[in-house]
């Protein structure tokens, strides 16, 4: 399983200071985590207005609630909760978390776990997931990326698990569609 | 030149190809506009804020509430609802203090953690999908049960089978609203009110997203989450019937529901 990009270790010191009210402190946990959470409400929102008010509101939301953290767990996957909250709070604001891929389609290739050599390809992945349905890359990337569970993913979206198995099947399918590039034809 | 397409370069598997994806840059002047909207530096002045805003959005929930009172009428057994115990309406009412007491809009994971004693603040963070104590909430602790399936008996199965038609009424609502046309022109207090209940619906979303969140709450909690959508799509359906059919007397937002 890879590492989350959210992954990044923060020191005590750092967030306690945060939390006593340093504005400079602060600034420093902004710095480090402005780029996950920007790329994590990218993926799921798609556009990049979204991606960054996104970003502007889990960082505000961070700001109020630091006091409230006890350190029990790792500070990174809190703040990974927030923006992933955020980020579906906006597409339900938008009424876009409810488009997903609603019927299995046919003629679509059986996804046997292998990406496609395409897939390496950054700008073409980057552009099969931009054209899914916001709820099923939302799916997508929190199981593949974030390494959520069917049973995570469907409390964060408020739907079952079977949606989020749904999905995720759908969505890997299509996107192996998407990525399924002709071989060039030799002489 | 070695071959950028060489095997050993292709993804293992979609976490892998998603986790070589580059990470995006963001606006750079994020860091401004945020100092911008954050309150003075002082800790104590932070605090007065945060004890202002409390009083202020239980003054803001008592009026939401008196708006919605004619809601109460609302059906309340929809036919995707068959087996599940009756909605109750005055839940709106009896929402918990995680819930009431949490910001609009807020969608922090563990929002009533002052409240909730020894819960751990969030426990969702962990990658791990295997470790138990990793998860962000009671439900889907009780869904990844292997035995779920299995062994429900006696209250347990009924609570699981109203758990189950709250997801699907809940998501079928969601559909409902998703499908409204956009009302254009509109009622400024509908609109208000629409607000609060979409703030409302995010209030409880962040709630369920409590770890170990007692089975009975999470019930309690889902079917808040219908009874504030039904309201929602009552709110929403009527605004557009008012401006469908030009109904913009004065007191035409809350004479009809």
């Amino acid at each position: 399983m890879p590492r989350s990009q959210f992954a990044i270790d923060v020191p005590e010191t750092l967030v306690t200071r945060a939390r006593a009210g340093c504005r400079e402190a602060f600034g420093q946990i902004y710095r480090r985590f402005e780029r996950p959470v920007f790329t994590l409400a990218l993926r799921i929102c798609g556009d990049r207005e979204a991606a960054s008010d996104v970003l502007q509101d889990t960082m505000l939301k961070l700001f109020h609630h630091l006091p409230d953290f006890r350190g029990d767990s790792p500070f990174w996957g809190w703040l990974r909760q927030i923006a992933v909250n955020e980020a579906l709070l906006r597409l339900r604001r938008d009424k876009r978390l409810v488009t997903e891929i609603a019927v299995d389609e046919d003629g679509l290739p059986v996804d046997d776990g292998l990406p496609p050599p395409a897939a390496a390809d950054a700008a073409l992945l980057q552009r099969a997931l931009d054209s899914l349905p916001p709820a099923t890359r939302s799916v997508l990337w929190l199981y593949h990326a974030e390494g959520y569970t069917h049973e995570e993913i469907a409390a964060l979206m408020q739907r079952t698990p079977s949606f989020s198995k749904s999905q995720l099947s759908r969505g890997t399918r299509r996107l192996r569609a998407l990525l399924r590039i002709e071989e060039p034809a030799h002489a | 030149m070695p071959d950028s397409r060489a095997p050993d370069a292709f993804p293992r598997d979609w976490g892998e190809a998603f986790a070589a994806l580059p990470p995006e840059t963001p606006p750079a002047d994020g860091w401004q506009r945020l100092a911008e909207r954050l309150p003075p530096p002082a800790k104590a002045q932070s605090r007065s804020m945060a004890s202002w805003r409390r009083p202020a959005l239980a003054l803001a929930a008592a009026l939401v509430l008196l708006a919605v009172v004619p809601f109460a009428r609302w059906p309340t057994t929809p036919a995707v609802h068959e087996g599940a115990p009756p909605p109750a309406t005055a839940a709106v009412q009896d929402a918990p203090a995680s819930v009431t007491g949490s910001t609009p809009g807020d969608a922090m994971p563990s929002p009533a953690s002052a409240t909730q004693g020894d819960a751990p603040l969030i426990a969702v963070n962990t990658p791990a999908p295997a470790a138990d104590t990793a998860l962000p909430a009671t439900m889907p602790r009780r869904a990844a049960s292997p035995s779920r399936s299995v062994a429900r008996t006696g209250a347990g199965a009924a609570d699981a089978d109203a758990l189950d038609a709250l997801y699907a009424e809940s998501a079928q609502l969601e559909a409902v609203l998703s499908h409204l046309p956009e009302p254009g022109v509109a009622d400024a207090a509908a609109l208000a009110l629409s607000a609060s209940l979409q703030e409302r619906v995010a209030g409880i979303d962040a709630a369920l997203s409590q770890p170990r969140l007692p089975a009975g709450a999470r019930t309690d909690l889902w079917q808040q989450r219908v009874d504030t959508l039904r309201q929602l799509t009552g709110v929403q359906t009527t605004q557009r019937w008012q401006i469908a059919y030009r109904d913009d007397g004065p007191s035409s937002d809350t004479t009809i529901y």
